[in-house]
């Protein structure tokens, strides 16, 4: 501010008022445009070391929403699987007992045919669980393009390949369960295997003894990547809850970074108009009288 | 000494009060015009001769009053002070102006800057790579290519344009330099006129020195006090006006950066001040170094896709070394968008220490006899026990696709990590285009969803893991997203930091201006005192030359009527 000496013309007095008054609405205006974006960081330059954070944060949080969405993608693969899976063990423990049932040795030739038929209906089911679709693709098929992880002859045409989804940053998880592994591939497989059980019992029940055994191996095969899918299903619901409760919090921290402090915003802006008005009065006050009005 | 000096010193007196009273008139009637300096009359009183003669001696005690100047306020180093700040203050605005607009074309943070479309493309990756047979999902990702590089396009058009518009600015600003510089010369030549002559020149001064004001403005113009009320004025040390001599300047765009030089010479003129300096500054410095920047970020957003998605590599697993078995391997490449022209490296046991180098001579041979010697170079690597790592990297600007020949596994065997589109063909690039002005999704992508290479060749049809790969450029710390996002803060902080340079350079530039107003400027109240006081003086000396009158009128009209 000047000195006390400082001499001071009419001009320069208009203009400094103009110039306070014109500093003043800047700022009036400033805070109104806080209050009805409601956002207190607008350009790079109001806080360059916030903006780093919340185009971070934005791009997190796009991150975040998809991760979300490749677990609901997961889950269903996994849910799927796991659906699969059960019944298809609960179908062969059927076939376990059905085998039982048909070494006894007081079953007679219709018995044993009825039993074999009701296997190769079992043989049937399975066979649609192998081939189980989401989403339009065979799940048990790995990454190969057909619609089915069997055909009609029952023979394998999956390729076998880990599918993955990413689950969090930099973590994935495969979501796919491959055929070969659960039911078998080639001469051995499993729909190769319910047939000769079948058909051993129709002809020759004697060679249940030689391949009854194998059926437990297997369903502990399928049981071991069942146990597989629940523990990469109960890992991708926690990802899940751990993925929304993060959007929370970066939501929480973005609001923090960008978003105005309403009541803040408000105080400020009437704030602001008060000194506007002070402004404006003190102008209106300083600039009026001169000698002029008093000289006769 | 003179019955009749009475009615001289009344006289002189009227003139000199009147001529101060009509002064402070001017200066009332100037209380609002720009550059106006209040002016005052100086008095001096009128005594005796200095030399008293013989004859005629001097009997009397004064003569009266005269003026001797009318004096114009002005404080000369106040004057170069407000060129200094005033040439600092144009060239911060226009700096802060540049940055401003630059950080409203960015639009960060938000949803609309090129940060959220660099998400939705990331995202888009992700969509591709959980349903690598959705075509929908491929076409999506498409367009938010297509997107995210149109984002780059009109940032680097508004750029571009942002300089040409600088530039054509400048040129006028330059003509009004020379124009103005022609002016203060001219007007230097009347004061000296004027000045020579005795007559006062004040006024002619004062449009002077509005004019060189403006030239601090404009190029940041420095003053210096010249003889006979002249100025010279110099413009980063060389002489712009001196005294009724003028030089001019011009405009040079002829290099990729614009520099003024001036008419006589061509020499480059230093502008560093003014709005001159200030758009200097932004057309070579702040615009096309944002701009280099911007290329900079859309340079490493191609290189990091296409390093995944057109990449030739391939690793051959310890176990699968020993390929003597499996006969002929085959694939077909295709240089530069020709046929396909078969390969073939022949099997064999490369498990040993020399496997690499083996595998690297056989397949460049394989490599040079289909598409020609030069256009591609291999590189194996990886000692015994060790995975052998595979690249073909095609020479210079080449564009090799690549292919499977039948159901041979070659292609798998030897470059399994290739992305290959739903076709099966591999090594196409993702983006074109070396600029953020010229990036573009490639041709081969563009209009072809399936061309997108979601998956690798030894990963099966439906295949997501490169998509998946690609995705997670998107959290990359090295990876353009970072690259964009430390562009902006450099903005950000280059922007703020000019705020505040401009904030502080217009305080000192109003307190300059308030310091120069107090010398110069004009106070009514007092002009008002003047006024009355001058009036006072006159009504005084009117009453003093009737005083006079009277005591004449008493000695002719009264004397000498005695006995009449």
């Amino acid at each position: 501010m000047p000195s006390a000496d400082f001499r001071i013309a009419h001009g320069s007095l208009a203009r400094r008022s103009l110039e306070n008054l014109r500093s003043n609405l800047a700022r009036l205006a400033s805070a109104q445009d806080e209050v009805s974006s409601m956002k207190k960081l607008r350009r790079p330059s109001d806080s360059p070391v916030d903006t780093v954070s919340a185009m971070r944060l934005r791009s997190d949080l796009g991150r975040n929403d998809q991760i979300s969405r490749n677990l609901d993608d997961a889950m269903g693969w996994l849910g799927v699987a796991d659906n699969a899976m059960t019944t298809a063990i609960e179908q062969l423990n059927r076939v376990r007992d059905l085998t039982i049932q048909a070494r006894n040795a007081s079953n007679d030739a219709v018995a044993r045919e009825a039993i074999a038929t009701e296997i190769d209906q079992i043989r049937e089911t399975v066979l649609g669980l192998a081939n189980t679709q989401y989403n339009g693709r065979a799940i048990f098929a790995g990454t190969a393009s057909t619609t089915a992880a069997y055909d009609a002859n029952a023979s394998y045409i999956g390729f076998s390949a880990a599918i993955e989804r990413t689950i969090a940053p930099g973590v994935r998880v495969q979501v796919n369960v491959n055929g070969d592994e659960v039911f078998g591939a080639g001469p051995t497989h499993m729909f190769v295997y319910l047939n000769q059980l079948a058909g051993a019992i129709r002809t020759d029940p004697s060679q249940l003894d030689t391949l009854a055994p194998d059926l437990d191996t297997r369903v502990q095969t399928m049981q071991g990547h069942l146990a597989e899918v629940g523990v990469r299903f109960s890992r991708i619901e926690t990802m899940k809850d751990r993925n929304s409760s993060d959007a929370l919090t970066m939501k929480q921290n973005l609001s923090n970074v960008e978003d105005a402090d309403m009541a803040q915003a408000i105080m400020e802006l009437q704030m602001q108009e008060v000194s506007y008005q002070a402004a404006l009065q003190a102008t209106a006050r300083a600039i009026q009288p001169s000698l002029v009005d008093f000289l006769r | 000494m003179s019955d009749f000096a009475g009615l001289r010193i009344a006289l002189s007196s009227l003139y000199a009060q009147r001529r101060g009273l009509e002064l402070a008139g001017h200066n009332v009637a100037n209380a609002n015009t720009e550059g106006y300096s209040r002016q005052r009359v100086d008095l001096v009183n009128v005594g005796a001769p200095l030399t008293p003669a013989f004859w005629s001696r001097w009997e009397g005690d004064g003569a009266g009053v005269q003026v001797s100047d009318v004096v114009r306020y002005r404080d000369q180093f106040l004057e170069i002070r407000a060129s200094l700040e005033h040439g600092a203050n144009a060239h911060l605005t226009v700096s802060r102006t540049v940055l401003d607009r630059l950080e409203q074309l960015f639009a960060e943070p938000g949803d609309l800057g090129l940060g959220s479309q660099f998400g939705e493309f990331w995202a888009g990756w992700d969509d591709v790579a959980n349903n690598p047979n959705s075509p929908a999902a491929r076409i999506q990702l498409m367009e938010r290519g297509a997107t995210l590089v149109a984002g780059f396009n009109d940032a680097a058009a508004s750029i571009t344009r942002m300089r040409v518009d600088t530039i054509s600015e400048l040129d006028s600003v330059v003509a009004e330099v020379n124009a103005t510089a022609e002016t203060v010369a001219e007007l230097n030549q009347a004061i000296k006129t004027a000045e020579v002559a005795g007559i006062n020149a004040n006024d002619l001064m004062d449009r002077r020195d509005l004019l060189v004001n403006k030239l601090a403005d404009l190029i940041g113009a420095t003053v210096r006090t010249g003889e006979f009320g002249q100025v010279n004025l110099y413009v980063g040390g060389t002489p712009l006006v001196l005294e009724n001599r003028f030089e001019s300047l011009y405009l040079d765009t002829s290099a990729p950066s614009a520099v003024i030089r001036w008419t006589k010479d061509n020499f480059p003129a230093s502008v560093s001040s003014g709005t001159a300096g200030g758009m200097l500054e932004a057309i070579n410095t702040t615009l096309s170094g944002y701009l280099a920047d911007l290329d900079a970020v859309a340079l490493e957003l191609r290189t990091e896709v296409n390093a995944l998605h057109s990449t030739l590599t391939g690793s051959i697993a310890v176990t699968a070394r020993d390929q003597s078995a499996a006969g002929v391997l085959q694939f077909d490449l295709s240089l530069n968008g020709a046929a396909f022209a078969p390969v073939a490296v022949a099997g064999a046991d490369w498990s040993g220490g020399g496997g690499a180098a083996a595998l690297q001579a056989s397949m460049q041979a394989a490599i040079d006899a289909a598409i020609g010697a030069g256009n591609a170079t291999v590189v194996v690597s990886g000692i015994a026990g060790q995975p052998l790592a595979v690249s073909v990297t095609p020479t210079g600007t080449n564009a090799i696709r690549i292919q499977a020949t039948g159901a041979n596994a070659g292609f798998s065997t030897l470059l399994g990590t290739t992305a290959v589109g739903t076709d099966g063909i591999g090594g196409r690039r993702f983006f074109e285009g070396s600029t953020a002005a010229t990036l573009v999704v490639s041709a081969d992508i563009a209009g072809t969803p399936n061309a997108i290479g979601a998956g690798v060749s030894s990963g099966g049809p439906l295949d997501g893991s490169r998509a998946l790969a690609l995705a997670e450029l998107a959290t990359s710390s090295t990876g353009p997203d970072a690259l964009y996002r430390s562009f902006i803060v450099a903005l950000g902080v280059d922007s703020q930091t000019t705020q505040r340079r401009q904030d502080m350079q217009e305080i000192a530039t109003e307190r300059v201006d308030e310091a120069r107003d107090s010398v110069s400027g004009v106070n009514i109240d007092e002009e008002m005192v003047n006024m009355v006081q001058f009036q006072h003086a006159y009504d005084a000396a009117a009453r003093f030359m009737s005083t006079i009158d009277e005591m004449l009128d008493t000695l002719i009209n009264r004397t000498g009527v005695v006995g009449r």
